[in-house]
């Protein structure tokens, strides 16, 4: 191309310009913003990594969150748990003290009955305790509602002996037996609540059906469920099956066939059994386990089962009992070895919360420092580097000025200002 | 022996030949901006000499030139380089029209930020977190009530916002066939001007300059090509079907197309024939249109309907906190009021085809165990073809197996499990027609895997076959009505809502799972009110994968959607950089040639003038001489 024409020059001139107007206004934008991708076009790799970094962000905190709340949750029960060891500690005082034999009766009965019945309600206040929020600590997914409040349900009658008047005589639970799940990280999930029928319980129990079911056989496929975890039941099952099929289930039960051909189920750890049949299921009603009249738990035991095995509760009330009707030897011998069976269990419920509890630190851990690493990563790939980009802004500052100068130059002058 | 007024002729002659130079001197000085304009020159030729060899000559030594003419004034023009930049301008259109809408599309997005989709949704994840962990309390449950309604809106707000783009691209289709026709008959004018013109042995070059520039305007929307060949008839070609011919005018018409949503296509006004697009700027707004903008409301309809879908399909089997069950937590419309789902895909009145979304398998399967059957499942392709696929499972498979050879296929079905361990199969959005969206097209199994283990159809073989194109055929599946989901109304995004139950009374916010008591098949007793599982599990579906159109999760989906239209900006972004740079550099080639140099042109004045003070001066010369001769007499 030799030869120039004057709108050549001013054309190319203005579009060089334009070129440099764009590139510092790109500049500018990210200098103001403190951003290196506006659009998802500028570095659409980069765009996408910037969203999948704020993404687990968000999950991170959310996670975050959660660890914090099942970790105080953990301690709430943690020192509710406490105070009932106090108690304990208390009965057992009382009843070294009940089995010696020391005490006239009106000690026995009077002080000693009246101070059980105190520490009895304390026990049955502790255990309806209520978290921050105010939902019951150890009713499962039962947290109190105006049904039912409280998961443990006092139950009082006028007792004579001893002049106690209105005592408790039982305890019943209500709650049931939900495991309060957490998600503290990605795919993992935490059970941060214990069911009150499993803190709450002192002995092994034993529940044995008075039906004879030699020649029992299931109908249909069907399924039960003990302890909330589901076994499949095929037709044709009799007495034997079943009893493997559960005894494999990998539960904290055993079952096993009693000497009249008949189911016994016992816990291998103190609790109290949950059973149901699920769906439209009879394999437990049929085997008189459970109540065709009230087949849903808690309280649903057929009437004519054997159940062996009590609560805390119900093990307080015994001691009370067995003191008032001045039974020394069952209060130092039997009632002394409950009261710590049932310690023990506490105890072991205590250390499990403070296993957790400290799975849960770990984790807070982890998570405070995925946290400290996303942040990072988002930051390095969403922010500009200020010094590097005021430089190349300068740099295209000054290439913008000398084109500006030199082309101003070079469009003055024509012929015509040198012909007279 | 000379004539007497021979010297004045000679001098007159250069006079006006030199005025003329002098004229066109001007015409381009005073063009000198005109973008369109061409420099002309005039071509000063000598007169033709006297005397011609014959008898009656003089005898004078000959032979004596008889002074300038100007012969022509030509055009400087290279129709090469105009070739070039018709061709360059066309690419030019279609990439600034394509680049235009997608930076307009990634507006939409409007990530990254912490103002989209995608923010909305975490936080709607977020809220059904919280609600596990307080489910008795009001607040959570109004927390989570807000999240989805914000979500919605984004949703249908991002949805609406790209209609309005595709319909702002419709109506620019129409407009550019409107002006194709005008500058098309414009150009058809000009044609018959020039060729009047040139008949007579002119050259029309301002014409001739605006048709060039008529014809760049022309490239710049449709895909043209120019036929100079013949003189007489100037030729403007879309693909291989004439637009102007010489005087003759075939026009475009922009018609309502009821095959493609009623949007216009374009065709040839009298013949109706379709018209091959393939650059310009009309061709990037069909684009577009057609695909760009068709893809990105599809992905944003199936993202919604299978977040609606999934979610409800969880919360209708949870319980609210006064133990209500079975409610949908968004708001659902079937695309058709039939309980059948029979549906009226061509709107003649009459009922065609079964329109089914999703159905769920009434068995519950262990997905990872070996299936221990053999078979072969048919399906049906999602595209205009509907070919026949054929999948076949062996005894060794196990179900995820099998769920990933039909996934894998991309033929419109998607296999999941859902959070009963129940097999399902839902549709994705057609290749075809966005009428036949979210519609399963064919199910087929000649083993027992749909039919007994899965529990999906109630018979094998052909007789047992499920297909869209018979009404009446849900009767085919197994399952009950509760899980066989109808496909949705046209475009979900648009009315995705939280439901007027929820919106009503937020306790029946399904937080808790539930047993069935009584074997009804169906969860009908709920757990207490501190059960916050099941609104983990709807928490859980952001980790789900299989979500939509292929094994990926929701933002997966999401982000790959983002970063298609970042990549597709990136790439018209340089494309349009690099024409305009090439299309400068042959503006300058032409301009080189052509173009309008003012200090030329002042040169060629100055030179002009001297020629014609010349010419004048021999004038008053000759004048004196005759004077002379005149006076002798008196």
């Amino acid at each position: 191309m030799n030869r120039i024409t004057n709108q050549m020059i001013n054309q190319n001139m203005t579009f060089n310009l334009k070129r440099h107007q764009y590139e510092m206004d790109k500049i500018n934008n990210s200098l103001a913003t403190g951003k290196n991708v506006r659009v998802p076009r500028d570095n659409p790799i980069n765009a996408t990594n910037q969203m999948l970094y704020r993404t687990n962000l968000t999950e991170v905190n959310q996670f975050i969150k959660n660890i914090d709340e099942s970790k105080s949750y953990l301690n709430q029960a943690d020192s509710t748990l406490q105070s009932v060891t106090r108690i304990f500690q208390r009965l057992r005082v009382l009843a070294v003290q009940g089995a010696n034999g020391i005490y006239t009766n009106f000690e026995l009965k009077e002080a000693m009955a009246t101070e059980i019945n105190q520490l009895l309600e304390e026990l049955v206040a502790v255990a309806n305790a209520k978290d921050g929020a105010g939902r019951s600590l150890f009713g499962g997914y039962m947290t109190g509602d105006d049904k039912n409040p409280n998961p443990f349900l006092s139950i009082y009658q006028t007792l004579t002996a001893g002049n106690q008047g209105d005592a408790m005589t039982g305890v019943e639970y209500r709650g049931d037996i939900g495991r309060l799940t957490r998600e503290v990280s990605k795919g993992e999930y935490v059970d941060i609540g214990i069911p009150g029928n499993q803190v709450f319980w002192a002995t092994n129990q034993v529940l044995t059906s008075n039906k004879d079911a030699t020649t029992y056989s299931s109908d249909t496929d069907q399924a039960i469920k003990i302890d909330g975890v589901e076994i499949k039941i095929s037709a044709g099952d009799n007495l034997d099956i079943i009893i493997d099929k559960i005894n494999n289930a990998g539960l904290a039960v055993k079952a096993s066939k009693g000497g009249r051909n008949n189911l016994i189920i016992e816990t291998t750890t103190p609790h109290q059994t949950w059973l149901e049949d699920s769906g439209s299921g009879r394999v437990l009603k049929d085997l008189g386990l459970i109540n065709p009249q009230f087949p849903s738990p808690p309280n649903n035991y057929d009437p004519t089962v054997t159940v062996d095995g009590m609560s805390l509760f119900e093990m307080v009330i015994r001691l009370r009992e067995d003191l008032v009707a001045g039974d020394q030897e069952l209060v130092g011998g039997r009632d002394i070895g409950l009261l710590d069976m049932g310690l023990e269990n506490v105890l072991k419920n205590l250390a499990e919360i403070g296993a957790k509890s400290r799975r849960i630190d770990e984790l807070a851990k982890r998570s405070e420092f995925a946290k400290a690493n996303i942040t990072e990563m988002l930051s390095k790939t969403e922010g500009i580097d200020y010094a590097e980009t005021i430089m190349n802004f300068k740099w295209l500052e000054s290439v913008h000025q000398y084109a500006l100068a030199v082309g101003a130059k070079s469009i003055k002058s024509t012929l015509m200002d040198f012909l007279r | 022996m000379n004539s007497t007024f021979m010297g004045l002729e000679i001098s007159r002659r250069g006079l006006m030949s030199h005025q003329q130079a002098l004229h066109v001197t001007g015409h381009n000085i005073s063009n000198a901006e005109n973008e369109e304009y061409t420099r002309q020159r005039v071509s000063i030729t000598s007169m033709d000499p006297i005397y011609v060899p014959s008898l009656s000559r003089a005898e004078t030594a000959g032979q004596l030139g008889q002074g300038s003419v100007v012969a022509q004034i030509e055009r400087v023009r290279n129709s090469f380089i105009d070739d070039r930049i018709v061709s360059e301008k066309n690419a030019m259109g279609y990439w600034n029209s394509k680049n235009d809408f997608i930076y307009q599309i990634e507006q939409v997005y409007n990530e990254p930020s912490d103002q989209s989709i995608r923010s909305k949704m975490d936080a709607f994840w977020e809220s059904w977190q919280e609600l596990s962990k307080y489910p008795e309390t009001r607040a959570t449950r109004e927390v989570v009530k807000e999240k989805a309604n914000a979500f919605s809106n984004e949703i249908q707000h991002v949805y609406r916002q790209l209609d309005e783009l595709q319909q702002d691209a419709n109506r620019q289709v129409a407009a550019k066939v409107e002006e194709i026709n005008n500058y098309a008959a414009s150009i058809r004018d000009l044609n018959e001007r020039i060729m009047k013109s040139e008949a007579v042995g002119d050259n029309p070059n301002d014409l001739r300059d605006k048709r060039d520039a008529l014809i760049e305007k022309l490239s710049t929307i449709v895909n043209i090509s120019v036929g100079r060949s013949d003189k007489d008839e100037t030729i403007v070609y879309i693909g291989s079907e004439n637009l102007v011919q010489g005087e003759v005018l075939h026009k475009l018409e922009a018609y309502l197309n009821p095959e493609n949503k009623g949007f216009f296509g374009v065709r040839w006004a009298k013949s109706e024939a379709p018209v091959k697009i393939t650059h310009g700027e009309l061709a990037g707004l069909v684009e577009v249109r057609d695909k760009i903008l068709r893809d990105n409301i599809n992905s944003v309809n199936s993202l919604a309907v299978n977040i609606m879908d999934l979610t409800n399909e969880i919360h209708r089997d949870g319980f609210g906190k006064n133990g209500e069950t079975n409610i949908n937590f968004f708001k659902e419309i079937m695309v058709s009021d039939n309980v059948e789902g029979n549906h009226d895909l061509n709107n003649d009145g009459v009922y065609d085809v079964s329109a089914v979304f999703k159905v769920t398998g009434a068995n519950k399967v262990d997905a990872s165990a070996a299936i221990g059957i053999t078979g072969t499942l048919t399906f049906v392709a999602n595209d205009e073809i509907e070919g026949e696929i054929q999948i076949s499972y062996a005894a060794t498979d196990s179900i995820y197996d099998v769920m990933k050879k039909i996934n894998d296929g991309h033929f419109g079905v998607n296999a999941y499990i859902d959070h009963n361990s129940h097999l399902a199969l839902k549709a994705t959005t057609a290749k075809d027609s966005d009428k036949k969206n979210f519609m399963i097209r064919h199910i087929e199994d000649s083993g027992q895997l749909f039919v007994g283990l899965a529990g999906i159809l109630k018979q094998t073989g052909a007789a047992g076959s499920f297909d869209y194109r018979r009404i009446n055929d849900i009767a085919k599946l197994l399952p009950d009505r509760e899980h066989v989901t109808i496909t949705p109304q046209y475009n979900p995004a648009a009315y995705m809502s939280v439901s007027s139950d929820i919106l009503k009374d937020i306790d029946k916010i399904a937080a808790a799972q539930g047993k069935d008591i009584g074997g009804t098949g169906d969860f009908n007793k709920g757990n207490n009110i501190g059960d916050g599982s099941n609104s983990l599990r709807i928490a859980n579906l952001r980790h789900k994968s299989a979500m939509v159109d292929s094994n990926s999760t929701f933002n997966d989906f999401y982000i790959s959607l983002v970063a298609k239209i970042g990549s597709q900006g990136s790439e018209s972004d340089d494309r349009v950089k690099n024409q305009e740079t090439l299309l400068a550099n042959l503006n300058n080639l032409r301009k080189s040639v052509s173009g309008v140099s003012l200090d030329e042109e002042m040169s060629n004045m100055v030179q002009f003038q001297h020629a014609y003070n010349a010419n004048a001066r021999m004038i008053s010369t000759f004048d004196k001489m005759l004077e002379t001769i005149i006076r002798l007499g008196a």
